[in-house]
């Protein structure tokens, strides 16, 4: 059985030390592991698109509707690979926007938070999420926000490798100092009180609602 | 021979990119030399290797170019030292001359060289198959398909590489340089032993007697491989079915992950093959043998299915082979694993899902993100500052490197560009057979790899344009590699401008981009020189400064000024968007001087002084700017922001707006007036006109009902304005002529009829109803109108003549106004016989011209000077008639008095005091104008006969203004045009806080104008001579004084990431702005400021 990860971003936000993250502490649970990474010209503002595969596959290329996990560092990135996502697909994302240079004075162009979810819901399985108002109470965090995801997509279940592992694996892939740093954003991010937008918003006739979208990772306070 | 000697020994299962894992294999092979030229996808082999370096012993080199990096190569195999070469696919064509050969004389010391081939293009500009290389040199050939083959195949490469001496191609893919895995390595250290070259002419000497014997030992040599590769590890089966897939590298993990999937592994077995060069013939031939059916599964060529095929028809196996063209298996593109599935669905009939739907739906819809150059980036300055200069007259040749993205919106500055150091052998060619500049770009590591030898070529051959070297200090686009021009231990630097000059160019500078002012100055320099000229243009990228300072220098935007105007009262009047070229053509008004004595200076957070000056707040900056820009249309419409006739306007008006230029600028005047009548010299119809249309579709309709007594210039300036805010204007004219003075008071050579006409057709047609004939007092009283409208303008001028006293006696006085009346309607005067003129010298000329050229001899009586009558007799063109002009200067009419045959009259020398006396037929008065308000008794008015009116135009009754010369305020077009416009602003405003209004609709009807054909002279003006390019080259002189609220130039035209709109003003994100500085230079607003954070 494997497990696809998609991990998908702009530059600087951290996508390929997840990447790495991810394959270490498969590894040290044992798992086969094998990853891919597309950062073309990353640092002039592309997007980067990495993927591991947990468990015994010759590439780390994921199919149309195959990922297991997407954890979207950027909502565009997430939307132009939907095509990876289906059911059983569960998305974290991350609502910190970088609005890409091709709509600079047309920014209505990026399409809202309503709208990026009600996209991602429409296909996905679960999707947890990590807000503007999140994202502004982590600022000085702001460069770490990949491991708080990380966090987040440990505890939702959908990475085969325990939390502990990724803690031993975190503590030794950091210096000292950053180290204590990321464990608390990742130990953060995997105590959260989560709720599965899908699950929970799905009356019966399958219809969701995108006002009841707001605010439903409840951010702790950070004491770090 | 025993090379390497193993000092430790350990081993572990690191975490590897495929490029990492050459990298490791290579260094645990003991390789003595390793030279790369740096390229997506194997950029990564040399940074590792470089690392790593030092402990191995290795010696290290980032090669000049392909080419030498291999032919190094040789020497140190042939040294006996194991040798890594790397290079991007394209790279290989660089040395391909070198590697033809290379395989005829073999190696010594185990050579390798990778090949990173880019399938699908992520970072290059072709996607050829270097797998045919291998083929095409006979050098046998490994191609690993993930990070742990990678590792084993360069070692194993090594070894065959000296077993065989020959060399090896590992050709990888981006999919496997980037894959990421677990690899078992081995951290032992080596120590390298000596080397030596051993010499060999007959085999290291391929002169044609070497040749033919080594390229026939070549031949003999890749047939026993065959063996090798037969038996080799890396060629292998799998599975146990009987339709066969061959396949290789990273297509190969795509074909093991499908079958998975499918669930077809008992269905199929699989060749998959590490050695691809020479192709293990014998386990092809079994394998087929094996099997019902073959499908060969490989990105671009059909490199493998060919050889198949081949294979299959020499020993005439009968099997059905699928390769490329079946199902999605192309020869363009990277392969997905769902064009592999899809492949083996199709093949095997399994349903295909249909997916693609789902990625058009969401691929349709994302936002492109597209690399672009840094924030800071100085290409980013030299674009624009040759943009500047050179604008889209050029022709770009670019070349090969960061400055590649150049090509994208918004600096599109790329028009060709084929390989390393093309730009400068192309723009050669270019400069041959295109009379437009050609400009070439390159990079400084582009430069040292393949620019040398173009730019000898260039000026050898005496080839014209210009070279730009864009020296960053660093190869930057792939990963901040050292070149030969960055300062480094144990390596020289060598010397752009050294080269350049040694090349032979003799016009050569250095300059810092960034410092836009000396670019702009440098670049136009270049303009004027011929033959090959280079600019260095230095400063080092952007990514290697370090960001995070304590304190350091970034760039604000002042929004007072930016985007900023104070030309007019309401910015809304300014309707037209401006172009590319009018924003750079306001960076260029601003570059031309220095920023010290810049006019720019003194009117920051002023009106310009040509705007200031007119009395119709008339964007004159902006039209003539437009202009420059090569902006026809978009100054008549800046034009038509506030002038209803803009050529009449351009021909009669008195310019008070090239006055102040002149006083403003200390220097000749920009000829505005001019420019305007050029500008709007191409008359369209409004039903031509779609910007005006627009316009008015655009307005916020109102219902308020306005009146406008007299169709001259101030009624209908008025009327113009009401119907730009969204009014339905009505005006009403006493006579049959729309225009008032204008129409009737100047005469035909100074301002075309037939074109004012035009206009006045066009106003109709865009909604301002005339009603002729309709004399107030008369047809329709005052009170009359005054309650049916919600507002009344009075414009209704001056129109009676003003006789002096001495001539009021006479019967054959005619007044200047009744004979320009008179020859506006087509009357001739040649009938006159001899006439004595009198009153203001400029009117006198005038009709001293038209009667002239009607044979009418002529007498001038003026108090003027004798500098008029020199003027009179040597200083004006007259018209080309057998002239008869007399002027008595110094003098007036005393008194006259009709006699049978004519008028006596007495004229009086002021400086001699004598009185002598005239005959004459007829005497014509230019002694002005007075109104005639019978009809408006009802408002107040002054002793001389004139409206009396407060600020705005208000008059002593409420919702009744007036304006123009009827108050006896203003005394030319353009003045009472200026009065109209303001009453027309007062109006507004009334009407907005007016309680007051009249529900009712009403029509008059019976007199609206809807067709107007006026009984008028035809036209004597014949158009301005000038073309386009005259006319923007003295739109040039403009020094764009005052800022513009259109302003967009580092938002929209420079691309720079730190720079965003913010509540409608440029902004420039502290965390992003690197302290560049450009964007402070250019800005035509002088809006950004340098601040220095803490």
């Amino acid at each position: 059985m494997t497990v696809k990860i998609l991990v998908t971003g702009v530059g600087g936000q951290g996508t390929i030390t997840l990447i790495k993250l991810l394959c270490q502490s498969a590894k040290l649970e044992g798992h086969k592991v094998i990853a891919r990474e597309i950062h073309g010209m990353a640092q002039r503002g592309g997007s980067v698109n990495a993927s591991v595969v947990i468990g015994g596959s010759a590439s780390a290329m994921i199919g149309n509707g195959d990922a297991d996990l997407v954890i979207a560092t950027e909502p565009l990135e997430l939307l132009r690979n939907m095509h990876l996502i289906s059911r059983k697909s569960v998305a974290v994302v991350c609502m910190d926007k970088v609005i890409p240079f091709s709509i600079r004075g047309n920014e209505s162009v990026y399409p809202t938070t309503d709208n990026i979810i009600r996209t991602i819901v429409s296909d996905a399985g679960s999707l947890f999420y990590i807000n503007e108002d999140n994202i502004n109470s982590m600022h000085q965090f702001r460069k770490s926000l990949n491991i708080y995801m990380l966090g987040v997509a440990v505890r939702s279940g959908a990475i085969p490798v325990s939390s502990d592992s990724f803690i031993r694996v975190i503590s030794e892939y950091f210096g000292p100092d950053a180290a204590s740093i990321n464990l608390q954003l990742f130990k953060s991010g995997y105590a959260l009180e989560m709720v599965d937008v899908i699950s929970q918003d799905k009356d019966d006739s399958g219809y969701m609602n995108p006002a009841n979208y707001q605010y439903l990772l409840e951010q702790e306070a950070m004491t770090c | 021979m025993e090379i390497i000697n193993k000092k430790t020994d350990t081993r572990l299962s690191e975490l590897l990119l495929g490029n990492e894992a050459i990298a490791q294999g290579a260094l645990e092979s003991g390789i003595a030399y390793a030279t790369i030229y740096p390229g997506t996808p194997i950029s990564e082999i040399g940074t590792c290797l470089e690392k790593k370096a030092a402990a191995y012993n290795l010696i290290y080199e980032v090669s000049i170019n392909e080419k030498v990096a291999l032919e190094a190569a040789i020497g140190a195999s042939l040294s006996g030292a194991r040798s890594l070469v790397a290079m991007k696919h394209v790279g290989l064509n660089v040395a391909s001359d070198p590697l033809m050969t290379l395989a005829y004389i073999g190696t010594e010391g185990g050579l390798v060289i990778v090949s990173g081939d880019d399938p699908g293009c992520y970072s290059s500009q072709n996607e050829q198959d270097n797998r045919l290389y291998a083929a095409f040199s006979n050098i046998p050939m490994f191609e690993p398909s993930n990070p742990s083959e990678c590792h084993q195949m360069v070692k194993e490469a090594f070894v065959f590489s000296e077993k065989y001496k020959i060399p090896v191609i590992l050709r990888t893919t981006t999919a496997v340089n980037h894959a990421r895995g677990f690899v078992d390595i081995d951290t032992s250290s080596y120590e390298q032993t000596e080397k030596a070259f051993k010499k060999n002419t007959s085999r290291f000497v391929p002169i044609p007697f070497n040749a033919r014997r080594l390229h026939k030992n070549l031949v003999e040599k890749i047939s026993d491989l065959e063996r090798y590769s037969s038996n080799s590890p890396f060629n292998y089966r799998e599975g146990s079915g009987d339709v066969g897939i061959i396949t290789s590298g990273a297509c190969y993990t795509l074909v093991s992950d499908s079958v998975a999937k499918l669930s077809l592994s008992d269905r199929v077995s699989i060749l998959k093959l590490g050695v691809t060069h020479p192709l293990p013939q014998t386990m092809i031939v079994d394998f087929l043998s094996s099997m019902k059916q073959i499908i060969v599964i490989e990105e671009l060529k059909p490199y493998l299915e060919n050889a198949i095929r081949t294979i299959a028809q020499k020993v005439n196996i009968d099997i059905g082979i699928t390769g490329k063209s079946f199902a999605n298996l192309s020869e363009t593109g990277d392969y997905s694993i769902d064009i592999v599935e899809d492949a083996l669905k199709c093949f095997f009939n399994l349903r295909k899902t249909d997916r693609l739907s789902n990625i058009k739906k969401f691929s349709l819809n994302v936002p492109a993100r597209h690399p672009i150059l840094c924030t800071g980036c100085p290409h980013r300055s030299t674009y624009i500052s040759i943009k500047l200069v050179y604008q889209k007259n050029a022709i770009y040749s670019s070349d090969i490197g960061c400055y590649t993205l150049g090509v994208q919106d918004p600096i599109e500055m790329t028009d060709l560009f084929t390989s390393m150091g093309a730009s400068i052998s192309s723009a050669s060619g270019l400069s041959l057979f295109n009379k437009k500049p050609v400009v070439a770009f390159i990079g400084d590591s582009t430069f040292y790899h393949s620019g040398i030898t173009g730019l000898i070529n260039a000026v050898y051959n005496k080839h014209n344009f210009l070279l730009v070297v864009l020296d960053n200090h660093i190869t930057a686009m792939t990963g901040m590699q050292k070149n030969p021009g960055v300062e480094a231990a144990g390596h020289n630097k060598i010397s752009i401008e050294n080269i350049v000059m040694a090349c032979g160019v003799d016009w050569c500078r250095v300059i810092d981009p960034n410092d836009a002012e000396n670019a702009f100055r440098v670049f136009n320099e270049s303009k004027n020189v011929t033959g090959v000229r280079v600019i260095i243009t230095r400063s080092p990228c952007a990514l290697m400064q370090s960001r995070v300072q304590e304190s350091r220098t970034v760039y604000q935007v002042d929004s007072t000024q930016c985007k900023s105007c104070n030309n007019c009262q309401d910015t809304s009047h300014c309707s037209t968007n401006k172009t590319t070229e009018y924003q750079f053509v306001r960076a260029d008004q601003l570059l031309r001087h220095s920023r010290d004595t810049h006019s720019k200076n003194q009117y920051l957070g002023k009106q310009a002084p040509c705007v200031e000056a007119c009395p119709v707040d008339l964007c004159a900056q902006g039209y003539v700017t437009e202009l420059a820009a090569g902006d026809f249309k978009g100054a008549l419409n800046t034009i038509r922001d506030q002038v209803p006739f803009p050529y009449s306007l351009g021909s009669v008006c008195h310019a008070p707006c090239e006055k102040a230029c002149e006083k403003a600028n200390n220097r000749e005047a920009v000829q505005i007036r001019e420019l305007k009548k050029f500008a709007a010299q191409k008359i369209s119809s409004f039903h031509e006109d779609q910007d005006f249309q627009q316009r008015l579709v655009n307005r916020q309709l109102k219902n308020d009902r306005i009146a406008i007594i007299g169709a001259g210039p101030s009624g209908i300036a008025c009327a113009y304005d009401l119907l730009l805010k969204g009014y339905a204007p009505e005006i009403y004219e006493a006579g049959s002529i729309i225009g008032g003075m204008m129409a009737l008071g100047i005469p035909p050579h100074r301002m075309c009829k037939e074109t004012f006409v035009g206009e006045i057709q066009f106003l109709i047609d865009a909604g301002i109803r005339f009603y002729l004939n309709t004399r107030i007092g008369t047809d329709i009283q005052l009170d009359e109108i005054h309650d049916r409208y919600d507002a009344v303008y009075v414009a209704i001028g001056q129109w009676q003549p003003k006789l002096p006293m001495s001539l009021l006696e006479s019967d054959r006085v005619i007044s200047s106004i009744q004979f320009f009346s008179e020859h506006n309607r087509g009357h001739r005067h040649n009938t006159l016989g001899r006439v004595i003129l009198a009153g203001d010298a400029r009117a006198l000329i005038d009709i001293t011209s038209i009667l002239l050229r009607q044979g009418v001899s002529v007498t001038i009586v003026c108090s003027e000077g004798d500098a008029f009558a020199e003027r009179i007799n040597n200083g004006i063109k007259w018209p080309d008639t057998n002239r008869d002009i007399a002027i008595i200067c110094n003098s007036t009419i005393e008194t006259c008095h009709d006699t049978e045959t004519g008028v006596n009259v007495h004229i009086h020398h002021q400086l001699t005091d004598v009185t002598s006396v005239l005959q004459a037929d007829y005497i014509i008065s230019a002694s002005g104008q007075m109104p005639d308000i019978s009809g408006f008794e009802v408002l107040e008015s002054t002793e001389k006969g004139h409206l009396l009116i407060g600020s705005g135009g208000a008059t002593n009754r409420q919702g009744l203004f007036a304006g123009g010369d009827v108050t006896g305020l203003t005394g030319t077009v353009v003045d009472a045009m200026g009065a109209g416009k303001k009453a027309a602003t007062e109006i507004h405003k009334y009407l907005s806080t007016c309680l007051n209004k009249k529900t009712v609709a009403y029509d008059v009807g019976i007199n609206l104008l809807t067709d107007y054909r006026p009984q008028i002279v035809k036209s004597e003006i014949v158009k301005s001579g000038m073309d386009k390019a005259a006319i923007q080259s003295i739109a040039s002189k403009c020094d764009g004084c005052s800022a513009c609220n259109k302003c967009d130039l580092c938002f929209r035209e420079m691309g720079c990431p730190a720079i965003s709109m913010k509540n409608g003003k440029a902004f420039i994100d502290d965390m992003q702005c690197t302290g560049c500085g450009y964007c402070a230079v250019i800005c035509p607003n002088m809006a950004i400021k340098k601040v220095i954070l803490q």
